[in-house]
């Protein structure tokens, strides 16, 4: 019997194993083969410096563009989450969901809803004042793509900010207040310091998915205005010029790593800083902090009123009117009995189904591979080499996978969709599985070394007890990501095969509006509600 | 009784403790508040700094606080002429040591050049002559509290609170700082609330001492009148 258990856990350990070892070559071999052809062949890169210089600093003014937006959204919003109760924080708070569990696609779907030339603001503010052109016409240009990005990662700056703002220590600012600063003085003079640390971890991150966005991009991007991104899909798919798609995605990615390596600086910093909270936290209400004056008591309730509605309008209409859209088609709310009956959504709906759990189990086995390695190889997590690693994935856009990978199958393929999307999801597991591997004290593993029979005896009878729930979290987070992904099915398109998220795409890029719209809230609702499922499970 | 502070009904609900407080104290002692960890200490240190808001009474009897004859109750921490000692430090990090020293003479409008001059010169009261453009993660916990302490007397505070200001210090230091801190006090003249879990510390700097349970005064006397087995 006993042999029989071990046998069973040597037999897991193997496949476990196996699979870690085709994830690192899932993702290292397309890397490569993304990158080789720019070293091969007599012809030249395509591109002139002028060009290569101009995508590239637009894809750096949009990424930052954005990412200064979402800060501006973000920080304030915080400072009224951390500090503050106000009706609804709750639900503010838990927005920080929405660039995770939807995908930017459904973005683009909403703000065209709302912003588009047939939208509803143009069409409220047309009637409202007669106009004849639509007076809002920024979406489809570089504003447009820096607005919905902007909006759509608010969340996850407002999130990681104000986590650490509740966390700070609060001995500076109260000494600083009784050293006779005023609120002002003591938000730039200490608050910030403290707060820094966590913003930049906060809008590295965001940087990096506005920089590597594709969709948005692709839907919104004006003439003349491409990004790298954009660049590398047209170079592989349309005009076929390898090494020039080989050459912006060299480039891609080295910014990419320097961004994730400044990422991976910042991290231990700010989680060292964010454990030293003292004192609880006593939130007021907004315009009741203790004697705070009558002017900022103005400002405060001008600023919650401003930030309110920016969010409402750039963010929350957005997201109704992806709903909206579908019901306000010429079928109205049949729109969706029709989507769900035609034979596009039932494969779309297969096909999602064939790819997003595979994926999603890969990425947990990947990821708890290396968590336990380095939870057990670095239990004081000092090997910044071990700790950076995780984080190499991040560094990868979609489309220099995608078009990796095409390059080393030939034609895509559902185990290629498989591997490439486990290949880049898998820290996201990672992240989760090793937070809750980090969580069981030291002792605690010791003992259990010194009990087990074998070491495999460790990893299944605590190790693997210990995340349960983490890791049951991370696979429906994986399975949502994967669900909402359209880039790499669309970059690797697999013949006769569909996803939920490429689905909705085809339907808007044909124009079907209301249906794309219809397709975009069942896909949203299915992200949300496996996204949720795995938030009980934390 | 020549009485330079006064804090009456100081009231607070938490969880685990209500605080009901009310006290005196002579201008230019040092009155030391003993007792066990979550008693409320530091809370009654925070009410009367204005860190921390009171809880409204059911008697409808009010807080009141005075300080040289002036009601303080609902000033700004910054207008009640109190300075506070940290038992971190709570030393900015990411400005230098003279920087944290002049930082409140900034704050009132003192000119950049003369408000660090003056910290300069508090820096070398407190034997830290040339530490100025330290930062204070250079320093030892020894230093780091002189430089508070520089920090708040630099303000000529009337009152100065001590929050177990030597807790994280060993014994030497500990005995060196408090020899510091009394030896200040003569120099300055303010009156000191310090709070403590320590008998022998509490002895060494006391004038007087106050006994806290569960959030209310339990005993009162001079230092050499307490003994270790009142607080049990």
């Amino acid at each position: 019997m006993v042999n029989r258990i071990h046998a069973a856990e040597y037999s897991a350990a193997v496949c476990a194993g196996i699979i870690f070892t085709c994830i690192c070559i899932a993702f290292l071999f397309p890397l490569g083969a993304a990158i080789l052809p720019l070293f091969g062949g007599k012809s030249s890169v395509s591109f002139y410096y002028s060009k290569l210089s101009r995508i590239t600093a637009y894809t750096f003014e949009t990424a930052l563009g954005s990412t200064l937006i979402a800060a501006a959204v973000g920080i304030p919003a915080a400072f009224f989450t951390a500090n503050r109760t106000f009706p609804g924080r709750r639900f503010l708070l838990s927005l920080s969901a929405v660039p995770f569990c939807i995908p930017p696609l459904i973005i683009a779907l909403g703000f065209v809803g709302t912003f588009g030339m047939s939208g509803v603001l143009n069409t409220v503010l047309m009637k409202a004042f007669h106009l004849k052109n639509q007076p809002l016409t920024f979406l489809y240009s570089s504003a447009g793509v820096i607005t919905a990005q902007g909006f759509y990662n608010f969340p996850l700056v407002m999130s990681v900010v104000s986590a650490s703002w509740e966390q700070l220590p609060t001995d500076e600012r109260d000494a600083a207040r009784l050293l006779g600063a005023g609120e002002g003085r003591i938000f730039f003079t200490v608050t910030l310091h403290q707060l820094s640390p966590a913003i930049a971890a906060a809008c590295i991150p965001v940087f990096l998915y506005c920089f590597f966005s594709f969709m948005i991009v692709l839907l919104f991007g004006n003439i003349g205005g491409t990004t790298l991104e954009v660049e590398i899909y047209q170079a592989a798919r349309t005009t076929l010029d390898f090494k020039t798609a080989s050459a912006l995605a060299l480039i891609e990615t080295a910014c990419a790593m320097a961004a994730v390596f400044s990422y991976s600086k910042i991290k231990p910093a700010y989680a060292a800083d964010s454990s030293a909270a003292d004192y609880g936290y006593d939130r007021t209400k907004i315009g009741r902090a203790l004697y705070e004056s009558r002017v900022m008591k103005i400002v405060e309730y001008g600023s919650c009123i401003l930030l309110g509605t920016v969010i409402l309008v750039f963010f929350l209409c957005p997201l109704f009117s992806i709903f909206a859209g579908g019901v306000t088609g010429k079928d109205g709310a049949y729109v969706f009995v029709k989507i769900i009956n035609s034979g596009g959504f039932r494969n779309a709906l297969l096909g999602t189904l064939e790819t997003a759990p595979f994926s999603a189990l890969l990425c947990v086995v990947t990821a708890f591979v290396y968590a336990w390695t380095l939870r057990m190889r670095d239990p004081l997590g000092q090997n910044t080499l071990l700790q950076t690693l995780p984080m190499l994935p991040m560094a990868v856009s979609s489309v220099v996978m995608g078009y990796g990978m095409t390059l080393l199958v030939d034609r895509g393929t559902v185990p290629a969709l498989i591997a490439a999307q486990a290949a880049l999801a898998w820290p996201l597991a990672f992240r989760q599985i090793y937070a809750s591997l980090c969580a069981v004290p030291q002792d605690t593993l010791d003992a259990a070394v010194l009990l087990s029979d074998t070491p495999l005896d460790t990893v299944f009878r605590v190790a693997l007890p210990s995340c349960r729930y983490s890791t049951a979290s991370a696979f429906c987070f994986c399975f949502a990501v994967s669900m909402g992904d359209t880039t790499l099915p669309l970059v690797l398109s697999v013949p006769r095969f569909d996803t939920l998220a490429l689905y909705t795409y085809r339907l808007a890029s044909s124009y079907r509006f209301a249906a794309s719209c219809a397709c975009g809230t069942l896909l949203c609702i299915l992200c949300v509600l496996i996204f949720a499922l795995g938030k009980k499970h934390e | 009784m020549n009485s330079c502070f006064s804090a009456e009904n100081l009231y607070r609900v938490w969880d685990s403790v209500t605080i009901d407080f009310s006290f005196t104290a002579e201008k230019g002692t040092m009155t030391v508040i003993v007792g066990r960890s979550g008693s409320g200490k530091s809370s009654v240190l925070r009410l009367i700094a204005g860190l921390e808001q009171f809880s409204v009474r059911s008697d409808g009897r009010t807080p009141v606080i005075t300080l040289n004859g002036r009601d303080i109750t609902h000033l700004a921490p910054g207008k009640r002429g109190i300075g506070m000692v940290f038992q971190n430090h709570a030393l900015f990090n990411h400005l230098s040591v003279a920087d944290n020293v002049a930082y409140g003479l900034r704050c009132k409008g003192v000119h950049t050049a003369e408000a660090r001059k003056s910290a300069e010169e508090y820096l070398s009261l407190f034997g830290l002559a040339g530490f100025g453009d330290r930062r204070p993660g250079t320093l030892s916990g020894g230093e780091a509290q002189r430089v508070s302490l520089a920090r708040t007397l630099i303000m000529q505070p009337s009152l100065v609170l001590f929050d177990e200001p030597l807790s994280a210090l060993d014994a030497p230091l500990r005995k060196k700082l408090t020899a510091d801190i009394r030896g200040s006090q003569k120099r300055e003249g303010f009156t000191g609330i310090f709070v403590t879990h320590d008998i022998a510390e509490a002895k060494a700097v006391a004038d007087r001492i106050i006994l806290m349970k569960a959030g209310k005064m339990q005993w009162q006397g001079g230092p050499e009148d307490f003994s270790e087995d009142m607080i049990d």
